[in-house]
């Protein structure tokens, strides 16, 4: 069995005359033009695919741009998600195989692949690959636990090669700039890896960083590094081999042994370890907060969606006020809620909603925001790109900031302040807006997918291409 | 009882024939020009009344302020904490009439007046006050930290409370070191419960009333996270029964027949100039500016390059000394123990940087210098050269380092013992931090040192 890593989570399979791709991402940047790998890769060409998996719904895992690139002839394999099926629907896929985790499929004679659970509630799995040569696990973003692995072992183990999750992308720093180091998930991946002790530990997955304009990003939000990862692993498992682990690496299971070849692979090449980009340093610079209309929207239309937006917000909260759970909640949290937009020319509108009576009170105004509890300020063509449904989650990282400060309430006579923020309004009202997400979320995919089709076809792949 | 804002923490009390000043600062910006009276304000020393006696907190220099001390007759007498440098400090600047009070202490002033230091459950060492007088009782808590029983102990001593001057700012004062826009919950609930139980016939927000200036001044909209507005929200939300009232530089509170009257603007000892409390409104969206060194104290290359050596030194030496026995410290056992690593990342006015990185490995330590970054410590401290210098020269005091030096802290705490794996449950201290306040040359007697530069400055801006 051979174990190709293309860049990011993607990973090429071959394996008993078959060749499997994981959570094909073939070009830079990608996720909305927001990421690139990290090292950086070029790939050259593919071999024939006869089967793809893609892993969980997440758009670095599940790339239009790139799955509309493979040949529609390929089976794939995805768990039950209506956004994936749906996407590869429109992409003309056709034999398609939505998989529940724990399923175990046979792709060729004596080759079985596995999808393995996780410990999160979200559709999503592993994947394992045994065959006679050995066993190879990528638990890609699952989060394993050690009933996770236990039957796992039991029944498919030992484990030759363990792509191992170790990363945890802080994307809860953007905004609210209160993130810390994610100690407790260091803590389970080094011993989900322990616990699992293959032959050989690869840090696996997770290697991307943010493009420019959000590339300031980058200093904060990958807290753990491969190296870390292997360093923890090292101090409480100094028995186990580990190796890091560069896109055109290709990794060789077999007679009891996995072989690693720095970029062997024919598929794909490093062109730079750039990782020093994405090292930890939350003392970087933070810039003030701006509009780099990255999608080139006319200021008049900035204007109109964001009018229309401040319209349309107001009608909600004055419909509504009895009835949405998530105004419920701001209710029960009482003080306001204030959303400031920035518009690119460096000027501000306002909305503000005060919580505490019966019928909510509103307010809109040009300038910064200020007097409000909970603050939400947002690029214009953020808002803008959100409110037409034409990008998605996490499209507004960086460019979308919060500030929350929860009022005090008596509880059983006791002053209490409660720790939990009520769900964001604005983000809440574009996913409730008529006629709802179920919609909504569709215009989102096919704004995507219409884009990828529109590209004119890059160099075709070996052998895989359309 | 008239209480008289004067800006920030300082204010003046006039009881029946005595007049007692608390924790004078008149200028601004002040403690080492790192913040200012916010609402901005101008104070007029030379109108105030007779002073009988003035009322120091504690020695922190927004509340100890020598250019605003000097001010002051010299046979004034002082009343404040067990706090020997405050001693030294008033000493050398020839105040010799002053009374060291402990927690719980009463202090008859004479013609019926007395005030009644209290407890602040923190290791800083300082005091709130109570004052009485026939007309009623205030209680100011400046920046002591109240708890329950401190509540029960200055209701037995002094009855029901008249006027309450309560902490209200849960200040992210470790936003500088983490850059974590948070706040303090815990702080901010008790805030609001000791007012509660306080039951006061007024309660004003109290102390906190100040903005970073300057060099520091990007730091104000993560600072403050409760603002006086938000604070008098909350308490009518929880504490509907308690009236409450902001205060401003030159408002004057009276206290007569069981009221309080708020007078604003009534002074004519101080006024406020603008309302500029904007400059502090809480916003986790604001940028952050690199860390550089400006360099404020103008030191010559040399000098900030010999101190960092100094510094450098001093710390591989005490690391050094403890593996070999030479010296007991249980920070540095305790990083040995967890295979702790370290790097101090210090940035020079001209942008180059000069770095140590020390792995706490079992047998020795590894110590690595370098001119570039040294990546992979477990926990990093970087520092503006000048403000390292500073600080280890006792130039320049922690509210004003602090914006210049930023800590990265990735503390997993897992080690391995008999072949079993433990994890710690606390972050160890700053290593460098550690050494400046505990271990460098000099540091038992830091606060000594801090004011004989202050004092030794002032005299120099007086003969220049």
């Amino acid at each position: 069995m051979r174990v190709t890593l293309l860049g990011h989570a993607t990973v090429l399979v071959e394996v008993g005359g078959a060749n499997v791709l994981i959570d094909p991402v073939l070009q830079d940047p990608f996720g909305e033009g927001m990421l690139v790998a990290c090292p950086a890769r070029r790939v050259t060409g593919l071999p024939r695919i006869d089967l793809i998996i893609l892993t969980g719904g997440r758009p670095d895992h599940v790339d239009v741009p790139s799955l509309a690139r493979l040949s529609p002839d390929a089976t794939v394999i995805c768990p039950k998600d209506s956004r994936i099926l749906y996407i590869l629907d429109r992409l003309g896929f056709r034999k398609v195989r939505p998989t529940e985790p724990s399923s175990v499929i046979r792709i060729a004679a004596g080759v079985e692949v596995v999808t393995t659970q996780s410990a999160r509630k979200a559709p999503e799995f592993g994947v394992l690959v045994k065959d006679a040569t050995g066993t190879f696990w990528d638990p890609v973003s699952t989060a394993l636990s050690r009933p996770i692995i236990d039957p796992v072992l039991a029944r498919f183990g030992p484990i030759d090669l363990l792509l191992a999750g170790y990363a945890y992308p802080e994307f809860g720093y953007f905004g609210v700039q209160r993130a810390g180091f994610p100690g407790p998930f260091l803590r389970a991946a080094v011993d989900a890896a322990a616990h699992v002790a293959p032959r050989l530990i690869v840090p696996g997955s997770a290697g991307f960083r943010f493009a420019e304009p959000f590339a300031w990003t980058n200093a904060f939000i990958f807290p753990i590094s491969p190296q870390r990862f292997v360093a923890d692993l090292g101090r409480i498992a100094p028995a186990l081999a580990t190796a890091t682990g560069n896109p055109g690496d290709v990794f060789e299971v077999g007679h009891g042994r996995v072989e690693r070849r720095p970029g062997a692979s024919p598929f794909v090449a490093m062109t730079a370890d750039d990782t020093e980009r994405i090292v930890y340093d939350p003392s970087a610079e933070v810039p003030a907060l701006s509009d780099p209309n990255c999608d080139g929207y006319a200021a008049a239309v900035l204007e109109q969606q964001v009018a229309a937006t401040f319209a349309e917000l107001t009608a909600f909260l004055c419909t509504s006020y009895e009835a949405d759970p998530a105004i419920a909640e701001q209710r029960r949290a009482g003080g306001s809620y204030g959303l400031g937009v920035v518009f690119p020319d460096g000027h501000e509108r306002w909305l503000r909603v005060g919580f505490d009576g019966s019928t909510p009170v509103i307010a809109q105004g040009e300038g910064p925001i200020r007097g409000a509890l909970r603050t939400t300020r947002i690029a214009a063509s953020v808002l803008t790109a959100r409110a037409r449904y034409e990008r998605g989650y996490p499209y507004p990282g960086g460019l979308t900031r919060i500030t929350r400060i929860n009022p005090a309430r008596l509880v059983d006579g006791k002053v209490a302040i409660e720790p939990k923020e009520p769900p964001e309004l604005l983000m809440h009202w574009i996913r409730v807006k008529p006629p709802g997400w179920g919609v909504h979320g569709k215009q989102v995919l096919d704004f995507q997918i219409a884009a990828a089709l529109a590209q004119p076809s890059p160099a075709p792949l070996v052998g895989g291409a359309r | 009882m008239k209480v008289t804002l004067l800006g920030h923490a300082s204010m003046l009390v006039e009881m029946d024939g005595r007049n007692v000043l608390v924790d004078p600062v008149f200028q601004d910006p002040f403690s080492d020009g790192a913040v200012a009276a916010c609402p901005a304000r101008e104070v007029y020393p030379d109108r105030f009344p007779r002073l009988d006696a003035v009322f120091l907190s504690h020695l922190h220099l927004d509340h100890f302020d020598v250019r605003s001390l000097v001010q002051l007759p010299r046979t004034l007498p002082f009343l404040c904490p067990e706090d020997p440098a405050i001693v030294y400090g008033l000493n050398k600047l020839g105040f010799m009439n002053i009374r060291m009070l402990a927690p719980d202490t009463r202090v008859d002033l004479g013609n019926g007046c007395e005030l009644l230091t209290t407890l602040s459950s923190t290791d800083v060492i300082e005091v709130g006050v109570v004052f009485r007088d026939r007309s009623g009782t205030f209680w100011n808590e400046v920046d002591s930290v109240v708890v329950p029983a401190t509540i029960r102990r200055v209701q037995a001593a002094m009855g029901h409370v008249d006027l309450l001057f309560s902490g209200y700012a849960a200040q992210n004062v470790r936003f500088f070191e983490t850059m974590r826009a948070g706040y303090p919950l815990d702080i901010a609930t008790a805030n609001l419960a000791n007012v509660k139980m306080v039951g006061p016939t007024l309660v004003v927000p109290g102390s906190a009333g100040y903005r970073f200036a300057g060099l520091l001044e990007w730091a104000n909209p993560f600072l403050f996270p409760v603002s006086r507005q938000a604070f008098l929200e909350d308490l009518a939300r929880v504490a509907p029964e308690v009236p409450a009232a902001l205060a401003n530089p030159g408002d004057v509170f009276e206290l007569a027949a069981g009221r309080v009257t708020r007078q604003p603007a009534a002074s004519t000892y101080a006024r406020m100039i603008e309302d500029d409390t904007w400059r502090v409104a809480f916003d986790a969206s604001a940028p952050v500016p690199r860390l550089t060194d400006p360099n404020p104290l103008g030191y010559s290359p040399e000098l900030i390059d010999k101190q960092v050596t100094d510094c450098f030194d001093g710390v591989e030496r005490l690391v050094r000394a403890v593996y070999t026995g030479d010296r007991v410290d249980a920070l540095i056992d305790g990083y040995r123990r967890t295979g702790f690593s370290y790097s101090v990342g210090v940035i020079y006015p001209d942008g180059h940087e000069r770095w140590l990185y020390i792995a706490f490995e079992p047998a020795a330590p590894r110590v690595v210098r370098a001119t570039t970054p040294i990546r992979g410590a477990i926990a990093s401290h970087r520092v503006a050269a000048s403000m390292l210098t500073a600080r280890a020269r006792y130039e320049r005091g922690y509210l004003y380092y602090r914006g210049f030096f930023r800590l990265t802290q990735t503390f997993l705490g897992t080690r391995v013992e008999a072949g079993s794996v433990f994890h710690e449950s606390d972050e160890p201290d700053d290593l460098l931090g550690y050494y400046l306040a505990n271990k460098a040359p000099g540091a038992e007697r830091a606060a000594e040192a801090r004011l004989d530069f202050q004092i030794e400055s002032l005299r120099r801006e007086g003969t220049g």
